[in-house]
């Protein structure tokens, strides 16, 4: 169970400025990343799960600024101890983007260049790394075929290839540096269920043999119940619950996971009323006060909506954020 | 409710309804106007505008009374001097652009109204009607303009309104071809078949949910049609095709080029007309600009 | 069948690919291939398959808004396409749509009142502007938008994703249609607002009784609200049945692959009914005269290359497409 430590986000806060006034977008999140494992990130749109998602990688530019919070990254081979990511400059911060932590963006098939083959874009990235040409060049055939690709659709172009498969040419190019961490924001959202189960056992196959992490970012808290090993759900830029996938897809605690689980039809068991969520996310423009989900929760009470609840710990990794669960206890 | 009352609540609907729309052009207003190209462009056009509608009541003299001397440079009894028979050149400057301006906001508008027409009928209908009317389109884009205006100024004798005419004929094919394709895009939107579905017949289809949808694209074409028109106009006049008893920004110059002006190093005389047309030009770029940027940000 | 409200008999649609230089007889695409398809009166089906499966296609013939290549659309007993005048006005005045994206479907310079009451302004001309109001108030606090006074006179750039496809079954439901297609009505939505708009959907279909065809790629979306399911693959209509039976018992290979595929949350470790080649799911070609779904069937057999499985009733309402059942 203990695996190392990878990443560890502390508090994390971040802001936009826009014209329409300041947009806090992540309002602390904390989060650990241990080796090998697949986190799954679920939120609605607009929860600041892709703000968080760049983070990772150092991505954030204005008008997004970081306001508060740490990122330390442990996993450098030379011993080196927690090195704080937001102080990664030049030949530094570029080495730990691709070799320490890649990325797969949100519609990734769509950021292939048209106009290049397969082949040059994976061996681009790799020069780009200090790879020699002909060491990358070796090494094409390898990375497609992690990524579950035929190795000879490397002369392909973009447009030659189905949605799933420019999906893998993108799962490809992240691996071509053997990070350590994948970053996979909403991955397979664009894909038919078919192919979306495909990738999925890709992901959780290079997991298994590479020993990669992986930080899987979805809407659909479905999709990472069979395939993450630790679930943060997310609500309005605070993560309200985490823990194993086991403990909170079948005993979610917060309301708004609870909420999330049954408003999602499912093809097991009796045919039940879906329970939809009342109202809609708050404002990020607007200081919140009390719990963020209070005006939509059925349970919520005078206390909700004055004081903001914590994270507490309910059984071994299994948190929540809820004062319900306090007077449980 | 009484049939009175009942009067009032539809027009209070139709009228809440369009105020909608209007908040809404006055909400892109208002961000337009925070871009500072908008800003500078609008003031740039404003101040061309203002000089055109206030310019010839505060005009000192007649532009024709030619009782001063001539060629004097600029003074505090003629801030711009005179010109070569001694006429008062800030005159001709206030009284010629509120012509250039006038001249060239009716060949904007008739060219905007047909362009319009045409672009929308052809994209929004297609096939043979798109077919024919793109190409007649075809044949008036590919005449060369000025060779045509100069060709047809000779025959005929040259006034103001042959100048419109002749310039709003030139100008509206381009414009239906932009219209047009934006059309085409329009069509596409699901919100055209949900018309239809609801039984919408194919006019009241283009009125309410291709023309309004177009608005933001006429506007910055009128803008530059206007601006096109005074530059062609100044033109034309410049090259003595225009009606040389009209006060413009063309026929000072023409006036300027064909008495020497250059001779007799009389910048005052030149600059007016010049510095006019070029805010004018600036400034329809500027704010064509911001236009774009806005309308790129906020698709959909 | 005698209560079918609509119904496509061997309905074939052929849509030819590139333009100009480009076009040419290679890139002819089967959306519909000898669809037979029919939708009860007061039921919802729900017609399930992949990007490129042809259902949206099978949707927009049903509404008449496309020309088919061959085949028959009736509505009630009546070929669509042999309609008088008269006949299509009254047609259009009982189908609606429900279109996929609600930032797409409705005129950004229309205020939410002029949207929803269009056919109210076509068909119900007689009515007067306030009895509009009353009715448009009304069928906005049904789908949830409460209080009505508060979104009719705002414009579509107010509203959230949520409440715009509100507006837009707003506009569907607003003249009592007997038929709508929902072309993937809720499929762009957040989980938490879909399961109200379904839920609002069902609880109108049980209160004005109109029949839909709810077209979805998410087949447990379909179980939800549909009562039928039918399944496409390709153009062609591969399994229909009552909703329990498709889901419990699915009969075709493509529909259990479809529905082992269904990520579960409360999976672990689900069994899988049949495992699927790895790879190369993507990459399948049309235009066989068999069955569409040979290159990925993993029971493919000689004959399913050369002859076209009929659909045939296995179990009382339950259809399929396959020779693995004759």
């Amino acid at each position: 169970m203990a695996r190392e430590l990878l990443m560890e986000l502390q508090d994390m806060q971040i802001n936009y400025r826009t014209r329409a006034g300041r947009i806090n977008a992540v309002r602390s999140v904390s989060m650990d990343i241990r080796k090998g494992e697949i986190i799954g990130l679920v939120g609605e749109s607009g929860c600041g799960k892709s703000t968080l998602a760049m983070t990772f990688l150092k991505l954030i530019m204005p008008p997004g600024e970081i306001v508060g919070g740490k990122l330390l990254y442990y996993g450098y081979d030379n011993g080196e101890g927690p090195v704080s990511v937001m102080e990664l400059q030049g030949g530094k911060l570029r080495r730990y983007r691709w070799k320490e932590v890649s990325m797969i963006f949100q519609g990734s098939m769509n950021s292939l260049n048209p106009v290049m083959r397969v082949e040059d874009q994976i061996i681009d990235v790799m020069i780009d790394h200090d790879f020699p040409e002909e060491e990358a060049r070796t090494n094409v055939d390898k990375y497609l075929s992690m990524a579950g690709m035929d190795p000879s659709t490397k002369r392909s172009y973009p447009h030659q290839l189905s949605g799933g498969m420019k999906q893998r040419v993108a799962i490809a190019i992240a691996l071509t540096c053997s990070p350590k961490l994948i970053i996979a924001d909403e991955p397979t959202t664009a894909l038919d269920v078919v192919v979306q189960k495909q990738i999925m056992d890709q992901l959780k196959g290079l997991r298994d043999r590479l020993g990669v992490s992986i930080v899987f970012i979805t809407h659909d808290i479905a999709v990472i119940g069979s395939l993450a090993d630790l679930i943060y759900v997310m609500y309005a830029g605070k993560i309200v619950e985490s823990g194993p996938v086991s403990e909170v897809c079948n005993r979610p605690r917060h309301p708004y996971t609870a909420a999330l689980m049954s408003a999602s039809p499912t093809l097991k068991g009796e045919k039940k009323r879906l329970n939809g969520i009342p109202g809609s996310p708050p404002d990020l423009k607007q200081t919140i006060v009390g719990c963020s989900f209070a005006p939509r929760c059925p349970f919520a009470f005078e206390r909700c909506h004055i004081e903001e609840p914590q994270l507490k710990m309910l059984e071994p990794g299994h948190k929540a954020a809820c004062f319900k669960l306090e007077d449980v206890k | 409710m009484s049939a009175n009352g009942q009067r009032r609540f539809f027009s209070s609907a139709t009228r809440r309804s369009a105020e909608a729309a209007l908040g809404r052009a006055w909400d892109s207003f208002h961000e337009l106007i925070k871009d500072w190209r908008a800003k500078a462009g609008l003031t740039m056009l404003l101040i061309i505008i203002g000089i055109g509608i206030i310019g010839p009541f505060v005009a000192p003299y007649s532009p024709f009374n030619t009782s001063f001397t001539a060629w004097q440079p600029p003074s505090s009894a003629h801030p711009f001097g005179t010109d070569y028979i001694g006429e008062d050149v800030l005159s001709w400057f206030l009284v010629g652009t509120a012509t250039s301006l006038y001249v060239g906001f009716i060949i904007a508008v008739s060219a905007a109204a047909l362009g319009t027409l045409v672009g929308v009928v052809a994209g929004y209908f297609g096939s043979i009607v798109d077919d024919a009317l793109m190409r007649f389109v075809d044949v008036l884009l590919i005449i060369p303009g000025f060779p045509l205006l100069v060709i047809l100024s000779a025959y005929f004798p040259p006034t103001v309104t042959s100048t419109i005419i002749i310039l709003s004929i030139l100008s509206w094919p381009f414009l239906s071809r932009v219209i047009r394709s934006q059309t085409l895009t329009l069509k596409q939107r699901p919100y055209i078949m949900a018309s239809k579905l609801s039984g919408l017949g194919s006019m009241r289809i283009i009125w309410r949910d291709i023309i309004p949808n177009l608005l933001p694209l006429i506007f910055i074409n009128v803008i530059f049609l206007v601006v096109g028109a005074v530059v062609a106009q100044a033109g034309l006049a410049f090259f003595g095709l225009g009606d040389l008893k009209s006060v413009n920004w063309g026929t000072m110059l023409y006036w300027f080029e064909a008495q020497d002006g250059i001779v007799y190093d009389a910048w005052w005389w030149l600059l007016p007309p010049g510095f006019g047309i070029l805010v004018l030009a600036v400034g329809a770029n500027f704010l064509s600009n911001a236009v774009s940027a806005m309308t790129n940000k906020t698709r959909r | 069948m005698e209560d079918e409200i609509i119904a496509l008999r061997k309905v074939t649609k052929d849509f030819r690919g590139g333009s100009g230089l480009t076009r040419s007889k290679q890139s002819l695409t089967r959306a519909m291939d000898k669809v037979t398809i029919g939708v009860k009166r007061g039921e919802f089906l729900g017609l399930v398959g992949e990007s490129g499966s042809g259902k949206t296609t099978v949707g927009l013939a049903m509404l008449k808004l496309l020309d088919v290549d061959s085949g028959s659309i009736m509505y009630e007993g009546r070929d669509i396409n042999r309609m008088s005048r008269r006949e299509t006005r009254d047609f259009r005045m009982k189908t609606q749509m429900i279109f996929q994206d609600p930032y797409e479907s409705l005129n950004p310079s229309l205020s939410i009142f002029k949207t929803v009451s269009t056919s109210l302004d076509v068909f119900r001309k007689e009515i007067d502007e306030d009895e509009k109001l009353r009715i448009v108030s009304t069928m906005l606090s049904i789908l949830g938008l409460d209080p009505a006074e508060d979104f009719l006179f705002k414009l579509p750039r107010q509203l959230s994703g949520g409440q715009r496809q509100r507006i837009a079954i707003a506009r569907a439901m607003i003249l009592d249609p007997e038929f709508i297609v929902a072309d993937e009505a809720v499929s762009m939505l957040d989980v938490s607002i879909r399961a109200d708009i379904l839920n609002r959907l069902i609880d109108l279909k049980n209160r004005r009784d109109f029949s839909m065809l709810f077209i979805t790629h998410d087949i447990a979306v379909a179980r939800y609200v549909s009562d039928r399911i039918a399944v496409m693959h390709l153009g062609q209509l591969v399994e229909s049945g009552e909703g329990d039976s498709i889901i419990n018992s699915p009969l075709h290979p493509y529909t259990q692959i479809l529905i082992n595929a269904v990520p579960s949350s409360e999976d672990g470790n689900a069994a899988k009914l049949i495992p699927f080649t790895q790879g190369d799911w993507e990459k399948v070609n049309r235009g066989y005269p068999g069955c569409s779904f040979v290159d990925r069937c993993p029971f493919v057999m000689d004959k399913c290359r050369r002859v076209r499985p009929e659909l045939v009733e296995k179990s009382p309402g339950h259809f399929v497409a396959c020779f693995l059942y004759e």
